[in-house]
């Protein structure tokens, strides 16, 4: 008497042969159970340093939107119409927001030392978001399409050229100035905005340098 | 018009400030100022705290076992 074996459903090579379930896997293990969007913190994170990291997320939300909303427009927008010149004024000041709230969380997580307990990778990739950020606003600088930009970009030349890259990153090519400002280093911002705020919640908030167990 | 009468108006160049060969605008160096200050502000400002409703359970961040030196977890 022979049996007969049933047979497999396709696909059932074992859970590893997916590529879906390794990616599903991957994701579902970036941060520990609960703790991608927590409704408790430690009681260490009752300080208003503690806020500035998300304060920064706010501005950028609206960075973005305003930026959004500019290129909707058109970079002379600001220039003849009242309503676009209030959206220049709200992505000028959101910015200025954005860094002030940066640098102040810069400070606090530079002399609380935030990458100790595995979190170096956070730091880094924070340190690389500020750099990122600066390059836009410089290329922001560069798009407002006014004497400012002309005057900005003519003196960056120099300094573009003398570090050898001025072919590839011409600051007097408004055009490409303008797809570095809108496009490429936001994208950056934003995944590297995004590696940061799930490093944090992979490892959680650092504590104060004296904090003891328990608290 | 307008732009003639801005063109033919005194440039001012703004208030800067001299050390050697530092030099900063005053502007600039007032907004270093209040960032440090809300910088301290947020250090030392009481933040406001709430009793939760709900009794919390034990999380990871204060597992038995783990070192809070570094606050790393396993």
């Amino acid at each position: 008497m022979t049996t007969v074996k049933p047979a497999a459903p396709v696909g059932s090579g074992g859970p590893s042969s997916s590529w879906t379930v390794w990616l599903r896997k991957r994701l579902t293990g970036l941060v520990p159970p609960g703790e991608a969007l927590p409704d408790h913190q430690p009681a260490y994170v009752s300080s208003w340093i503690y806020v500035f990291g998300v304060l920064t997320i706010a501005s950028l939300l609206v960075v973005l939107v305003t930026g959004g909303l500019l290129a909707l427009g058109g970079v002379a927008w600001w220039h003849g119409s009242s309503l676009g010149h209030f959206v220049n004024s709200l992505h000028l000041w959101s910015v200025e927001l954005f860094f002030v709230f940066m640098v102040v969380h810069l400070w606090g997580k530079y002399w609380m030392a935030a990458w100790r307990g595995k979190r170096a990778l956070t730091w880094i990739t924070g340190v690389i978001a500020f750099i990122a950020s600066i390059g836009t606003a410089f290329t922001g600088y560069l798009t407002q399409s006014n004497f400012d930009s002309q005057w900005i970009s003519a003196e960056a030349k120099d300094g573009i050229n003398s570090i050898g890259v001025g072919s590839w990153f011409n600051v007097l090519n408004p055009g490409q100035m303008l797809l570095w400002h809108v496009v490429l280093l936001p994208f950056a911002i934003g995944v590297v905005t995004v590696m940061h705020v799930v490093l944090v919640r992979r490892h959680g908030v650092v504590p104060p340098i004296d904090a003891e167990a328990g608290q | 018009m307008a732009l003639v009468a801005v063109l033919a108006g005194p440039l001012v160049a703004g208030h800067y400030l001299s050390l050697g060969v530092l030099s900063i605008s005053l502007t600039n160096a007032l907004i270093i100022v209040a960032m440090v200050l809300l910088f301290v502000v947020a250090l030392l400002a009481p933040f406001p705290r709430y009793e939760p409703t709900v009794p919390r359970q034990p999380g990871p961040e204060s597992a038995p076992g783990e070192s809070l030196s570094d606050g790393a977890r396993p």
